[in-house]
């Protein structure tokens, strides 16, 4: 069973998310701000990466660098999430190395597509 | 001719001294008197001492010729004496006294012999003189005649003589060419009473020249041959007959039709002049040099309260303000020394009744032929009113800079709240987008994951409960959506993402987002692109407008068809949808790209929307995909929506 790791500030999409990944047979750990993310994703070591992109702490964009600067998690594919993405922001984040995009609000089978499509779980 | 020379050699001897010829008789006589002696007293001798004598009394006068005979006496005595003839001294004396007394005869008859030879000559010269001025007197009057009757042929004014009862005696070539006869033989022996207009014209003519005796100058209306009329001017007098009557008239005529024409155009002419002068609506005058008014007009009196009169009698410094006197007595001074041609000012006067009125003068001078100023020609314009409108305006203006003072400051003051506002404004849509989207999507999220029955089985109250809700919770976060995009658009802080895509990709997406609805409707869809159009634009924004033509399209469509089509011409392209829905009424055309504006339709609830979808479409598309919105209508067939863009927005 693959872990991911959620990066979520919000209490409600915290359990929204883990809950679906529960539904979709996924286990979870849980970070709610960007610096507790990136040291989980260097101790624990997820199978993969669902990071909210507007963090309290440091922005999504700076853990998702550091992830993919270090190289115990270079390889963890990062699914971003943004609420009311703006222009670009697919582009950026994409460029900057995460593996899949959502937006908010989070559509619940289309979402478990993208993930799994994400992970390598279906082609 | 002699007597002329014989006249001519009188005068020359005459201008001669007498003592002169006296002393030539004298020479004479003692050269006779040596011939006496010479010659013995021969008797012959003694008749030369007679020509002594005779050029005495003849060439000097009668005194001469006694005392020249005197001298002879004595001479011819002397001669004797010393000759000693045998005469006794009685007798001696006795001859001498004989020859003296016919000597003195002698002189006495030539004497009398002169005068009546001068006495004769005169009265020759004077019948002469007589004769020769006759000659002259003859010849004058014949080169008179000549003058007058070439002066009679030629002039230009008509001369006439007439009957007592009117008829031609007498009339020049002029005078008949006049009164339109060909000839003045024609004339002659016609009657003169057709060329009167008014025959009592005539009557009181006549009247005059019997107490007068003369006219001269005299204008009368008449008619010619032909009856046209002519204007005359007539100097007459009555020409009596022997016996005292009324013999007839005679005198000169002159045709004066155009002349009276002209004075009459020129008296008109100086009628309107006068007219335009006088009745001018604004004030006018002739000044003289030193200021007197010379002419004024009405207006003038009525600006100033003087009546023409008083002003006559006045000057213009007596009515103007003594602070704007010296700048007109400059003007003046200026004009007169030709500095300046003519001068405008704006000045004061008072008015008859003390108070101040407000003029503009206008003023030129006008110069005689010698450059002599004559008089100045001043038009003045009441400019109180006027003058009272700038004062009010400039306190006005004075007013309103006060004003807009204080307004600055107060504006400064809100300007400065507004900038805060501003930054309260972006606070507030940073905080929107982050802190009502949040729980909102938490509720789409958790109503989709129970709807797609993760969650477990619902009834169906419960899933249309749900529904509602979700669908509820979409709609709030779609108006919030657009709400911020609006605010950011018009705050100027959207930015476009220009990528190259294919326009088809977009088109697909759109209509995967639509498509639910498309299917639930029963609608047909129909794609007609044109191949491969790529363009540099935001996808994203290009989607969202494409996403809303579309949604409105099937919202508002319940059968038919929805095309979507695109074509590019150029640098530009054409992407529109059409549907066959209920269509626009032509009233509500104009309402339907503002914002909050829904349309009154029977499908208004069911299709649902903010009322902002329009408005934020048409100003994405304008503000930041740089091409145009447009729509076409019919009230029942359907609509079409169009987007006109730039091929690559980086240069639009």
């Amino acid at each position: 069973m693959k872990t991911g790791l959620i990066i979520e500030d919000d209490d409600n999409n915290m359990v929204l998310i883990t809950r679906l990944l529960g539904k979709a047979g996924y286990q979870t750990i849980q970070a709610t701000n960007g610096s507790q993310g990136f040291e989980m994703a260097l101790s624990q070591r997820p199978d993969f990466i669902i990071l909210d992109i507007q963090l309290p702490d440091i922005d999504g964009t700076e853990v998702l660098r550091r992830i993919r600067n270090s190289e115990i998690t270079r390889t963890i594919p990062v699914i971003a999430m943004t609420s009311y993405a703006m222009a670009g922001d697919r582009e950026r984040l994409l460029n900057a190395g995460c593996d899949e995009y959502i937006e908010k609000p989070i559509d619940p089978q289309r979402a478990i597509a993208q993930i799994k499509r994400a992970i390598g779980d279906i082609q | 001719m002699i007597n002329h020379y014989m006249e001519n050699m009188w005068s020359h001897l005459a201008r001669q001294s007498k003592t002169s010829l006296f002393l030539t008789a004298l020479i004479l006589d003692l050269f006779i008197g040596s011939i006496d002696y010479a010659s013995g007293r021969d008797v012959s001798v003694t008749i030369l001492y007679l020509i002594p004598i005779f050029l005495a009394v003849w060439f000097a006068g009668r005194k001469e010729g006694v005392v020249i005979s005197f001298i002879c006496i004595v001479t011819s005595g002397t001669a004797n004496y010393f000759l000693q003839l045998r005469y006794s001294t009685d007798i001696f004396l006795w001859n001498l006294f004989i020859a003296e007394c016919s000597f003195l005869v002698f002189v006495a008859l030539l004497a009398q012999l002169k005068k009546h030879i001068l006495m004769k000559n005169m009265i020759v010269d004077e019948l002469r003189k007589e004769i020769d001025e006759r000659e002259k007197a003859k010849e004058a009057l014949r080169e008179s005649e000549h003058k007058y009757k070439s002066l009679f042929d030629t002039i230009h004014d008509g001369i006439f003589k007439s009957s007592s009862d009117g008829h031609f005696l007498l009339l020049n070539p002029a005078g008949a060419s006049i009164l339109g006869y060909s000839s003045a033989g024609e004339a002659i022996g016609q009657s003169a009473m057709k060329h009167w207009e008014n025959p009592e014209d005539r009557e009181h003519l006549i009247e005059i020249l019997k107490n007068g005796g003369t006219v001269s100058s005299y204008p009368i209306k008449g008619r010619k041959r032909d009856g046209s009329p002519i204007i005359i001017e007539l100097s007459a007098t009555i020409s009596a007959d022997p016996k005292g009557e009324i013999g007839g008239f005679e005198g000169t005529f002159r045709d004066i039709t155009e002349r009276r024409q002209a004075e009459i155009a020129l008296r008109e002419s100086e009628d309107r002049f006068h007219n335009a002068f006088e009745y001018a609506a604004i004030g006018m005058a002739l000044v003289a040099p030193d200021g007197r008014w010379l002419k004024v007009n009405k207006s003038l009196c009525s600006l100033s309260g003087y009546s023409e009169e008083e002003l006559l009698t006045m000057t213009f410094q007596d009515i103007t303000h003594p602070d704007d006197l010296s700048a007109d007595l400059e003007f003046v001074h200026q004009i007169l020394a030709k500095t300046i041609l003519t001068y405008q000012m704006e000045k004061r006067y008072f008015h008859k009744s003390g108070r101040i009125v407000w003029i503009l003068v206008s003023v030129s001078l006008i110069r005689d032929s010698q450059d002599n100023p004559l008089y100045f020609i001043s038009q003045i314009e009441d400019i109180t009113d006027r003058k009272r409108s700038e004062e009010e305006l400039a306190q006005h203006r004075a007013h309103l800079e006060q004003m807009i003072e204080t307004r600055t400051s107060e504006l400064s003051t809100a300007n400065k709240k507004l900038t805060e506002l501003d930054r309260l404004k972006s606070m507030f849509i940073a905080s929107m987008s982050h802190e009502l989207r949040t729980p909102l999507n938490s509720i789409i999220g958790f109503t989709s994951m129970t709807l797609s029955g993760m969650s477990g089985e619902l009834n169906e109250e419960q899933t249309d409960n749900l529904t509602r809700a979700h669908n509820s919770a979409r709609h709030l976060l779609n108006l919030i959506t657009d709400i911020i995009d609006i605010s950011k658009i018009e705050a100027g802080r959207i930015e476009a993402f220009p990528e190259t895509i294919a326009l088809s990709e977009v088109v697909d997406d759109a209509l995967t987002a639509v498509a639910p609805q498309l299917k639930d409707k029963g609608l047909t869809l129909e794609i007609d692109m044109a191949p491969d159009i790529r363009l540099v634009t935001d996808r994203k924004r290009l989607l969202q407008c494409l996403i809303n033509f579309m949604s409105n399209a099937v919202k508002y469509s319940e059968r038919g068809v929805i095309t979507v089509s695109s074509r590019k011409v150029d640098k530009q392209v054409y992407l529109s949808v059409s549907d066959t829905g209920i269509g626009i009424a032509e009233k509500d055309m104009h309402r339907l790209f503002e914002p909050f504006e829904r349309l009154e339709t029977h499908l208004r609830v069911k299709a649902g929307g903010t009322g902002l979808g329009l408005y934020l479409t048409k100003k994405l598309v304008t503000d930041i995909l740089m091409g145009q919105v447009s729509v076409r209508s019919v009230e029942g067939k359907g609509s079409t929506f169009s987007l006109m863009l730039p091929d690559d927005i980086r240069q639009a």
